[in-house]
């Protein structure tokens, strides 16, 4: 079960009281009414309010010391004496109408401080946390003390109870108040009235101490520095991140940090990083403002080890208007905030973490491997090669990347053991931060190899080894080789072994590299002809492409030609082609002749037809072929007898009806004489 | 109206924007203004911006001036060359090229026989003629067979398109020796024998010397000079004469 940090300020139901605790360790169950009367109390903190209200039952003012006056005290239960128990049934009934109650109004009331010396002002705060506001009023009079109205503020407080953040705005009515002798006073209770709802302000009271008495509280609890540190195994070289929490009282309007020293030698320290977080807190019943500083430091020792930092911070505090018996606090608090242009001093503090113990180990000697350089943290490698394949003698790139958290500054590069087979050179490093402490990132290195052999078939192996302190182990981490292919050199250079006479004659001749007075020709005031870029014509595309013209004039008329030379040269290709265009056209007319049902022209172009579709078989013309040239054609080729007939029926059908108005042919449709034109066509063509 | 009034307002001061803009004739015209009032480097600025929408010799000769007042000799005789190679029979770029190397003592590049042929006649002619010749010498191959044998005229003409197309095509691999070449642009180029930062240095190169490149490593070209001297420097040091 979660354990929940609750906070309540709630108005005491005793008259004229307020009780401020604070309650640690209530459980979630405990948030029933009834649970809540059996909370486990670790620590109450009792604000001045209260004591004055256990007062009587504790012990007297007057005992208690200057510190105790100021600032709440803790108390232990062992501590707290029997009649408290009672107090703290009340305090636990209180608990259960504060959390009913959240929407509702609250006022508050106190006096700061609560103590001040004779000739001093303290503020009188009413904090009001509603919805509205009422008119500036005067606060009823009280005998022997000045009281008077100087100004409003605002305040918020941000509070998480289960992941759920809540903002609360509170005004602040500040009043000063001056006495006029020691003792003690006390503002009574009073009503307010916010419209037609009337608010109960709580009595607070104010000890006035002589002139001559002892002043306890001093400008630290204004300002003061805290580390936050993670209880983890140390060891020496290792990157530690911590936080600083600089607290700063929100009255405190002008902070200026400064330097940061951390003190002693066990510990190296970066540069500090600007402050990445800044929150809200209250100590010690003041506002505060936490600014956490992250700091990255080494160990350097081993052992027990004691780190402190100091923060020089620059702050602006009213002037002293007394003697130097007052203390800082009391300035602070009597000055009058709200009013410009007054006294105001500006002052250098040093603020320190007090010393803090941190064991640092020694690294351990065993399992360590030899390719160990420093490197602490956790980190992984990846390697890539370009390129694979190349000639002896060219370079290739090696890139070692190393990833990870951890002391990048103590990684070195690499080192790789190629023997005589490679030309390795110095790396080139770089660090690319994943954060502004640099403790993540990744670090670069760049190799330049040169392969001096075509027996070379892999990449030399990569070790890289670190100590992982969450383990308190080494891992060694190794990539794969890769493979190459090299091919026989072919270019050489020497290194130049003149550098330093190469060097200083480059810069002789570089003095005289400047302008002369002579003067060049002048400019030219035509822009001339503007192309696109400068690059070879024949590479342009406009080039290429205009080369297809020529290219496809050429090839057409070369094949036109040669077609011509094929027709005059081969007399049995050129009758095809003439034969085959007559009895397309034969067809086409027989086509023409059919549709108009004229038989006699339909026949006399079916004979021409047939006549062209063996024409090209004989020298003569094939107009003259007559049908026994044709029976005695077929009967060369052995032909079947259906075609012979065929031929036969078409051409005594074609007499038959030019000589005799043949009925013999016009029982059968041109239509269908047609279809077997065709048919008896492509037969006849395709003899060979 | 109110509307119409600024609309027409726009129009008129962004037509006249982007002629300029897009203009580099207008830009070149501006920049030589800039030039002529002793403002070398606005007026480099804005050939540049001319340059960045097309080239000319003009305009890569003009910058050659540009540079040269400014006393950026390796840029002024990159800019010099590109005009040559744009227009290589241009006297004035060759004259100041030639004074430039002349004051800043630079040696002129001894180019092969090729190269300086090629150098008679801009790229684009070489280019064309070769072209021209190529497709007349097939069709004096081609065609005489095909129309019944060519006559001593056929032949003789065969015999010139063969010689023209063989002349450019010398021409144009003179040019493509000439195109690997480019131009220190930085004083003090440190000549290295790897492709390294931390490699042993090979020599030192001087602004405006003329390089080879041979061949590239990452950010690092491999570069020829004459007497040979050869070795690495990087990608930013030299400047391509050709594109």
């Amino acid at each position: 079960m979660r354990l929940l940090n609750l906070q309540c300020r709630q108005r005491c139901w005793s008259v004229s009281k307020v009780i401020e605790s604070t309650v640690g360790s209530l459980k979630r169950s405990c948030m029933t009414p009834k649970n809540l009367l059996h909370w486990r109390v670790k620590d109450v903190r009792i604000s001045p309010s209260i004591r004055l209200f256990s007062h009587s039952v504790l012990k007297s003012d007057n005992n208690l010391s200057a510190q105790e006056k100021l600032f709440p005290k803790r108390f232990t239960l062992a501590k707290v004496d029997k009649n408290l128990s009672f107090t703290f049934f009340l305090l636990g009934l209180l608990s259960i109408s504060s959390i009913s109650l959240l929407a509702q109004p609250t006022v508050t009331s106190t006096i700061n401080p609560n103590s001040i010396t004779l000739g001093y002002t303290a503020t009188y705060i009413v904090s009001i946390q509603a919805e509205k506001q009422p008119e500036v009023w005067l606060p009823p009079k009280v005998k022997d003390l000045e009281i008077d109205f100087i100004g409003t503020g605002q305040s918020m407080q941000i509070s998480t109870i289960n992941q759920n953040t809540k903002t609360i705005v509170t005004k602040k009515y500040n009043f000063r108040v001056r006495p006029k002798r020691t003792g003690r006073f006390i503002i009574p209770t009073y009503d307010l009235s916010i419209g037609r709802q009337k608010l109960m302000v709580p009595a607070a009271v104010i000890t006035v101490n002589p002139p001559d008495g002892k002043q306890a509280a001093d400008l630290e609890d204004l300002t003061f520095l805290e580390l936050d540190k993670e209880e983890k195994p140390t060891y020496v070289g290792q990157n530690l991140k911590y936080v600083l929490k600089l607290f700063v009282h929100t009255g405190l309007t002008e902070v200026r940090a400064g330097e940061l020293l951390q003190k002693g030698n066990a510990f190296s320290q970066r540069e500090m990083a600007q402050s990445t977080n800044s929150y809200g807190a209250i100590r010690n019943n003041l506002d505060y403002q936490v600014y956490e500083i992250p700091v990255s430091i080494t160990p350097l020792k081993s052992g027990l080890q004691t780190l402190e930092f100091e923060l020089t911070i620059q702050v602006v505090l009213p002037q002293q208007r007394q003697n130097s018996s007052s203390s800082y606090f009391d300035e602070f608090f009597n000055r009058d905030f709200f009013s410009f242009g007054g006294f105001r001093e500006r002052r250098n503090i040093a603020v320190s973490t007090g010393p803090v113990e941190v064991v640092v180990r020694m690294l351990p000697e065993e399992g360590k491997p030899k390719s160990f350089s420093g490197a602490i943290g956790q980190f992984s490698i990846k390697q890539t090669l370009s390129p694979i394949q190349l000639n002896a003698g060219d370079p290739l790139t090696l890139k070692v990347e190393i990833t990870g958290d951890g002391n990048f500054d103590r990684i070195q590069p690499l080192q790789l053991k190629t023997g005589d087979q490679w030309k390795i050179y110095p790396p080139k490093s770089e660090f690319i931060s994943g954060e502004k402490m640099e403790h993540s990132g990744k670090k670069i290195f760049d190799y330049i190899l040169i392969p001096q052999s075509t027996d070379i078939t892999q990449s030399p192996p990569i070790h890289f080894s670190f100590f992982d302190p969450e383990t308190a182990q080494y891992v060694q981490l190794s990539d794969e080789q890769v493979a190459l292919t090299i091919h026989p050199a072919t270019h050489y250079i020497s290194a130049n072994t003149s550098v330093t006479q190469t060097a200083t004659s480059n810069s002789e001749t570089l003095a005289t590299s400047r302008p002369p007075e002579r003067n060049i020709l002048p400019i030219q005031l035509l822009p001339g002809r503007w192309i696109s870029s400068i690059q070879p014509t024949f590479k342009s595309p406009y080039f290429l492409s205009s080369q297809l013209i020529p290219l496809i004039i050429l090839s057409g008329v070369y094949l036109l030609r040669k077609r011509q030379i094929r027709f005059r040269d081969d007399a049995f290709y050129a009758r095809r082609l003439k034969t085959t265009q007559s009895m397309r056209k034969w067809l086409k007319t027989a086509k023409e002749a059919s549709s108009k049902n004229d038989f006699v022209a339909f026949f006399a172009a079916a004979q021409r037809a047939i006549q062209e579709s063996v024409g090209k078989h004989f020298t003569c013309s094939a107009s003259t072929l007559t049908l026994a040239d044709l029976e005695l054609f077929l009967a060369s080729k052995n032909s079947n007898g259906t075609i012979v007939n065929e031929v036969r029926e078409f051409f005594e059908a074609g007499d038959a009806v030019r000589f005799f108005s043949g009925n013999q042919a016009q029982e059968q449709t041109l239509r269908d004489w047609n279809r077997a034109l065709l048919k008896l066509v492509a037969k006849l063509s395709a003899l060979k | 109206m109110k509307k119409l009034d600024r609309l027409l307002a726009i129009i008129l001061l962004a037509v006249p924007l982007q002629l300029t803009a897009k203009n580099p004739s207008l830009l070149f015209e501006q920049a030589n203004e800039y030039y002529s009032k002793g403002d070398y480097k606005l007026a480099i600025k804005v050939y540049r911006e001319a340059l960045d929408i097309a080239q000319s010799a003009p305009l890569n000769y003009n910058l050659g001036n540009g540079y040269f007042k400014i006393g950026e000799i390796g840029l002024a005789v990159l800019h010099y060359e590109r005009s040559l190679a744009i227009d290589p029979l241009n006297p004035e770029v060759r004259a100041n090229l030639a004074f430039v190397r002349e004051s800043a003592e630079l040696q002129e590049p001894s180019y092969g026989p090729l190269t300086q042929f090629s150098m008679w006649l801009p790229l684009e002619y070489w280019c064309w003629s070769l072209s021209i010749g190529f497709w007349a010498t097939i069709t004096l191959v081609v065609f005489p067979r095909l129309y019944g044998g060519g006559n001593l005229i056929t032949r003789l003409f065969l015999l010139l398109s063969v010689f023209a197309t063989s002349t450019c095509l010398l021409a144009l691999i003179g040019t493509h020796k000439k195109a690997k070449g480019g131009i220190i642009l930085t004083t003090e180029t440190l000549l290295r024998v790897a492709p390294s930062t931390g490699s042993p240095e090979a020599g030192y190169l001087q602004s405006g010397e003329v390089a080879s490149i041979k061949k590239i490593h990452q950010d690092f070209i491999f570069v020829e000079l004459e007497a040979g001297r050869s070795g690495w420097i990087k990608e930013s040091e030299i400047g391509r004469i050709w594109e």
